[in-house]
């Protein structure tokens, strides 16, 4: 039987210099990284070239020493940090974004853009609630509300102490209640499971 | 109430996106070809003492040359002011109005640019100052702004004279590809006197020869030899003048 590799041993390969097990992480984690870049922008097209520009950046990271286990909690981090500074990182990689090719085939006509469209509207309007909290507190409510990521994976990605996660989650809670958001400002789809993946 | 946010369905992206995506990344972080910042870079070469042959040298070292001295005390006085001129008159250049470049260039008091000569894809200038010191240029054949290097030598000994007969404007390249450094191709500007600028190869040999044609010497990279790691000035009898590196 195949074991498979796990995260933390693949990331130790990769700060070593390994193109192959850094794909390897690509591949698993880039679904997750793409919907978190969604969850952020609102914009499916800029999500796939926030993607790209994450793990561009996560290599450029990648002696990076990680906790066992911790990779992709990481990866969210850097993912936060291109996000907050996306300007300044499409600068950085706009030489390499320009080398993307275009995609051969149309699926996103195929696949409908109707979806496309409401599952824009929707999340730009959970998103525009969003913004009533501060930008360090947004961060945390991704993780954490959005992500399922434990305090102390948060922590790590964005790189504060456990006791900040905790008491920034906990205004971000109060002040989505004190500004009164309720399910009528956002989409009754059903409420996201298994967190960004 | 929280908890009544309710988010899109996340979607994946679709295998050809991923794999696609997977695959520009690959290319991103593969090791670039080693090349040497030299071969980014146009570099001056002038066979005198100077900021020129400093970066000369420092190639000359990577080369592990043994450098020859300037020939130069065997000229007689007449063949010293012979080197010590540019006899190609050369033709009047307007530079583009509007370019910054040529502002700067003019408010420097570099306002007189002559084409020296054209070979190949090249071309090569003079730029005269209102001073009486000129700068030299080379530039691609049809671009818009001519220049894609100038050399101005601002310390004595100046360019041209016996001490400096050659302003050399060769690339110096070392890739994985090509192996250790050596010279890309010949091209820059010769005083009267010499003849002919020569390649040499790491056995002494004589390896191309760019004859000098009104001032001007050119071989360029899809002629050159890959060996050569020096040149070497030479007069009408093929005496030589001077080698670079020194």
């Amino acid at each position: 039987m195949e074991m498979q590799i796990n995260d933390s041993d693949l990331w130790e390969k990769a700060s070593a210099g390994d193109r192959e097990a850094f794909g390897e992480l690509f591949d698993r984690h880039a679904g997750a990284v793409y919907n978190f870049c969604f969850r952020r922008t609102g914009d499916w097209s800029a999500a796939e070239d926030l993607l790209s520009i994450v793990f561009l950046e996560a290599w450029r990271l990648r002696e990076t020493a990680l906790p066992p286990g911790k990779v992709l909690p990481w990866i969210y981090g850097v993912a936060t940090n291109v996000i907050r500074n996306r300007r300044r990182a499409e600068r950085r990689y706009a030489a390499a974004l320009r080398r993307i090719p275009a995609p051969r085939e149309q699926e996103d006509f195929a696949e409908g853009v109707n979806t496309q469209v409401d599952s824009e509207r929707a999340m730009r309007m959970v998103l525009a609630s969003l913004r009533k909290l501060s930008k360090s507190e947004q961060d945390v409510f991704v993780l954490c509300g959005w992500c399922d990521l434990s305090y102390e994976d948060a922590a790590l990605a964005l790189d504060i102490p456990v006791g900040t996660v905790r008491s920034r989650l906990s205004r971000a809670r109060k002040h989505l209640r004190d500004i009164g958001l309720s399910a009528r400002h956002v989409p009754s789809t059903p409420a996201l499971e298994g967190g960004c993946e | 109430m929280i908890d009544d946010f309710s988010l899109p369905q996340p979607r994946e992206l679709t295998p050809e996106r991923q794999r696609r995506r997977r695959a520009h990344l690959m290319r991103e972080i593969a090791p670039k070809m080693a090349r040497s910042r030299l071969t980014t870079l146009r570099i001056p070469i002038a066979m005198s003492a100077g900021a020129a042959t400093l970066v000369i040298a420092a190639a000359a070292g990577a080369l592990g040359h043994s450098a020859p001295k300037l020939a130069t005390a065997s000229l007689s006085d007449s063949e010293r002011v012979t080197l010590s001129h540019l006899s190609a008159a050369g033709t009047p250049v307007d530079l583009p109005t509007g370019d910054v470049r040529a502002e700067r260039l003019r408010a420097a008091g570099y306002t007189n640019i002559t084409q020296i000569g054209a070979r190949g894809d090249m071309r090569f200038f003079r730029i005269d100052s209102a001073s009486g010191r000129a700068c030299f240029g080379v530039g691609a054949q049809g671009a818009e702004w001519p220049f894609a290097a100038i050399v101005c030598r601002t310390t004595a000994p100046y360019f041209p004279s016996a001490e400096v007969p050659l302003l050399d404007q060769s690339t110096v390249e070392s890739t994985a590809r090509t192996g250790p450094l050596h010279f890309a191709n010949l091209e820059g500007i010769a005083a009267d006197g010499v003849a002919a600028v020569q390649g040499i190869d790491p056995a002494g040999n004589v390896s191309v020869s760019a004859p000098v044609d009104n001032n001007v010497y050119y071989v360029p990279s899809a002629e050159m030899p890959a060996n050569v790691i020096s040149i070497q000035a030479t007069d009408s009898v093929g005496r030589i003048i001077a080698s670079l590196p020194r």
